[in-house]
Parts: structure tokens; C-alpha cells; sequence
């Protein structure tokens, strides 16, 4: 089958990449790229640990084709950091803390980003519903809760490491 | 998983590729649904035929005095956008409980009706408004009401080679102050175990109720042995206990892993009696609260 190009601009880096049709998005991150933030969790839209974000918005990279993203601007876990600086986000997830294995935590932290991008003081209620969506198997899910409302509460947070030194 | 993509410009070379092999072909939307059962070889199509490229098949319009939702219009575009909100917050209720955050943001409403999968929310409450699905096919356009859209489990009425191309709503005051709920066996991301429409307009007594379920059978359910039996009376809690008892007796529901069927037709006596009765309060006249 004849391959496509496919044009996706990933943590503001933009790749044209030769693909089969077939191929998912997050194969395509884990294989091609080599961004292994990105997990295979359930692979049916369930579970939320390949969670990407597409043009700002959330997706399951798992169950989307690859050939849907492309022009898009996709951001992966690994986009997150500047120059050795973690985002807030990734500090409060570290302080609370808000994983034991860490699977789930890249998805967990970017569905979180899409949530506060949208919406920087979403309700505690807000935040329930929104996460709700992403699964834990390990911890308990009051650690990500409040990692995700610190960042609501004080958005600088990750700041008092060597960014502000 | 293999198989290649199509990517028409127009809904006219969509209909054309589809129409040329229709039984080794499939329509993909936001794929949520369809790549979900191509991965457990559920459909093994040669190809599909991608609606990303086709312009014009999303956004909401008014049509006389209702609603016009393109295809391609994303759940989270429905559920955020006002003049849905305002107009038909039934329906804005219906998609905003979906799966999760990252299914409404790439799932269709097209995809959504067109997958007939018998506990989806939408459906059964665009059947209470008596909405129509707009399609296009190698033999023209034509309007499909949704009473008429669903055959069976994951089976719609849709003729090879047809594409949904829009969700006709008709204007009624009973958009505006419907219900929509769900009761979850699981966890409030999960599928629902039932999904209850109720739209009423209401002065002393209940001039018109409709009355719609999902989960309960191979398609969305409308129980117009229930309607019929509500018009003309007080609109209070004792009818909607009444009209709940006839609701549960009159269904003989399939038993899933949502609950089985003695348990689900428990359920529906509880979930419409509170929906009738919260479509009795909403529809109210204002001043006139109980
Ligand atoms: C984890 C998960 C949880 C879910 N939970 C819920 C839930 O709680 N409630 C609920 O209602 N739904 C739920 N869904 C289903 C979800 O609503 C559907 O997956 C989605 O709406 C399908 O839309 P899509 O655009 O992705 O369609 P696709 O997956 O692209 O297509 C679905 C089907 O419709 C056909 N199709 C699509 N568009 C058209 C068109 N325009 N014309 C003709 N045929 C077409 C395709 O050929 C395919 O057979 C869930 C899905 C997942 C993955």
C-alpha cells in the first residue's frame, strides 16, 4: 500500500514522515520518534496513559490515525520541560507526590495541561470530571488531585527551582 | 491492522469512493469507535474513506427554527457551543457526559449515530426531539428520521455507499427544557448502564411528554405506550411514579455487563420517575413551582 507523507509538528519540531496508512499516532511517537512518554495502556481510549496533546487538544494517540494528525501541532510529555526546567505541572506531580510507578503520569500530566490551558481556574468539581477519564492503578488518585489543583492555585509553582535561582 | 485511507475532497468523490466497493470499504470520522473494533478485527475493510478533508461537514446552523449539526462537528464542539446550549441544552447534556475529555475532542456526532452502538447517549435523545439525519448517497439526498436510523445492534438503515452528512433538530419549546440522564453501574467515564430522555410541556397539566431509553434494547427506545398515557394529567410526582411503573413493565430489557435485565428494568422505574419529574419541573411555567 502506498505510503503517505505525513506532516506532524512535534514539540515544535516538524517532521515529514513517510508512513503506512495504517499507522496510529502513538506508534508513530514511540517507534519513529522515539518518544517513549507516551504509553500503551488499554489501546481502546480507556485508560488515558497515551494521552497527546493535538493542536491544544487531548486525544488518545493509541486509537488515531496517524494520517488525522497530520499538519498538527502535537505535544508529548517530553515537550513540557525548558532548558532542564520541569513545567509546574511535573514539579507538583514530584511534590505531592503523585505516582508510585509511573505509567499513567506522562498521560495524567497532559491531559491535566489541556484542562488548564482551556480553562486556567477550573471548580475542584471541574477537575474531577475532567481527570476522571485518566485511570491509576497504583497510587491513589487524591496525590494527582492535588498536584493538579496546586498548579490551579499557585501556576509559578515549578519557578522555585533553578529557573528563579 | 492493515488497510489504506482514502482522503476525498468532497462529499460528492466521498460517496464515489464508497459506491465503487462498498463492501470492502468504510466511512472513518474521529476513528474513536472504528479503530477500536478494526484493531479486534470486528470489520476488516480494504480501505477507508476519511471525511477529514472534506470541507463543510461540521459547525452548527439554524434551519428553520431548529438546528442544522454538520456530521464532523466534534461532541465537544456540540456541547460548548451556544446557540446548543441555548436552544437544545438536552442535547448539550447528552454529549458533554461521553466517554472522556479526549474521545468528545476527536469523536463525531456523525460517528456517534452512525456506530448504533444501543447504550450511546446521544441517540436516544435527538430520537425524543424527533431530529432526522441528512444523507447523501450515489442516488441523491435524503432525510432519514431517527425512529427510522436504527435496525440492530451496530446496524443502521444507511444504503451502500450513503454518508450522514448533518443532524436535522427541529425547533420545539420541548429542546429547550428537556432531561437527560444517565444512571452508571461503573465508573462515570464508563458506557451508560441506562440513558433516559425526558421533554415535557407542562401548564397545570402535562400537555406533552416524550420519553426515550438506551440501554435497554438494540436500539434507542421510545415509549410512546408511556407518552400517551401522561397527556391531560397533573403534572406532579404520583404521575411520574404511575408513568415510571408503566415505563418498567412495559420494556423487557437485554442483560449486559451493565446489569441484567431484572435489575435494569428496576432501574428504569427509578430513573423515570426522576427524570419525568424533573422535565415536569423545568417545563413549568415560571411562577407555578410546585
Ligand atoms: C473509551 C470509549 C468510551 C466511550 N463511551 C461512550 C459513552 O459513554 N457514551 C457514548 O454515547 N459513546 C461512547 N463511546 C463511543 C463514542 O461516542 C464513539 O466512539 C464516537 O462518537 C464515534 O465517533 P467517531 O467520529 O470517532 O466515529 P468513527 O469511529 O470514525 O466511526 C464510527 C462508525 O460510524 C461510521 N461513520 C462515521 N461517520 C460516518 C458518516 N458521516 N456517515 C456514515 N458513516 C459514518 C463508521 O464507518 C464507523 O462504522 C465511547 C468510545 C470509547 C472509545
Amino acid at each position: 500500500m502506498t505510503r503517505r507523507v505525513v506532516t506532524l509538528t512535534v514539540n515544535g519540531r516538524t517532521h515529514a514522515l513517510e508512513l503506512e496508512p495504517w499507522r496510529l499516532l502513538l506508534d508513530v511517537l514511540r517507534r519513529e520518534l522515539k518518544l517513549y512518554g507516551a504509553r500503551e495502556g488499554c489501546g481502546a481510549g480507556v485508560c488515558g496513559a497515551c494521552t497527546v496533546l493535538c493542536d491544544g487538544r487531548p486525544v488518545s494517540s493509541c486509537i488515531m490515525l496517524a494520517i488525522h494528525a497530520d499538519g498538527c501541532a502535537i505535544t508529548t510529555i517530553e515537550g513540557l520541560a525548558r532548558d532542564g526546567q520541569l513545567h509546574p505541572l511535573q514539579q507538583a506531580f514530584l511534590e505531592h507526590p503523585a505516582f508510585q510507578c509511573g505509567f499513567c503520569t506522562p498521560g495524567m500530566i497532559m491531559a491535566a495541561k489541556a484542562l488548564l490551558d482551556q480553562n486556567p481556574a477550573p471548580s475542584d468539581e471541574e477537575i474531577v470530571e475532567h481527570m476522571q477519564g485518566n485511570l491509576c492503578r497504583c497510587t491513589d488518585y487524591t496525590g494527582i488531585l492535588a498536584a493538579v489543583r496546586a498548579v490551579r492555585d499557585h501556576p509559578g509553582l515549578a519557578s522555585r527551582g533553578a529557573r528563579s535561582a | 491492522m492493515r488497510f489504506d485511507v482514502l482522503e476525498p475532497r468532497s462529499v460528492q468523490e466521498a460517496v464515489d469512493l464508497l459506491a465503487a466497493r462498498p463492501e470492502e470499504r468504510r466511512v472513518v470520522a474521529g476513528g474513536t469507535a472504528l479503530i477500536v473494533f478494526l484493531k479486534e478485527r470486528a470489520y476488516t475493510p480494504e480501505a477507508l474513506v476519511s471525511l477529514h478533508r472534506v470541507p463543510g461537514l461540521s459547525g452548527v446552523e439554524p434551519e428553520d427554527g431548529g438546528l442544522r449539526i454538520g456530521a464532523m462537528t466534534r461532541l465537544a464542539d456540540v456541547h460548548r457551543d451556544a446557540r446548543v446550549r441555548a436552544e437544545c441544552p438536552v442535547l448539550a447534556e447528552a454529549t458533554r457526559v461521553v466517554a472522556n475529555a479526549r474521545i468528545r475532542a476527536v469523536a463525531t456526532l456523525g460517528g456517534n449515530l452512525c456506530h448504533a452502538d444501543y447504550h450511546s447517549d446521544p441517540p436516544g435523545v435527538l430520537l425524543a426531539l424527533g431530529a432526522r439525519v441528512q444523507v447523501r448517497g450515489p442516488a441523491g439526498e435524503r432525510d432519514i428520521p431517527i425512529a427510522e436510523f436504527y435496525r440492530d445492534f451496530y446496524e443502521t438503515s444507511l444504503r451502500p455507499g450513503e454518508i450522514a452528512v448533518a443532524i436535522r433538530i427541529p425547533g420545539s419549546p420541548l429542546a429547550r427544557t428537556g432531561v437527560y440522564q444517565r444512571h452508571m453501574y461503573s465508573a462515570r467515564d464508563d458506557w451508560p448502564c441506562l440513558g433516559v430522555t425526558a421533554l415535557a410541556e407542562v401548564d397545570e397539566t402535562c400537555r406533552t411528554l416524550r420519553l426515550a431509553l438506551a440501554g435497554v434494547a438494540n436500539r434507542p427506545l421510545r415509549l410512546t405506550w408511556v407518552e400517551e398515557q401522561a397527556v391531560g394529567r397533573r403534572a406532579d410526582a404520583a404521575l411520574a411514579a404511575a408513568l415510571a411503573d408503566l415505563a418498567a413493565e412495559g420494556v423487557d430489557p437485554i442483560s449486559d455487563l451493565k446489569g441484567p435485565d431484572w435489575y435494569k428494568k428496576e432501574m428504569v422505574r427509578v430513573c423515570v420517575a426522576e427524570a419525568i419529574e424533573r422535565a415536569f419541573e423545568r417545563a413549568r411555567p415560571a411562577g407555578r413551582r410546585e
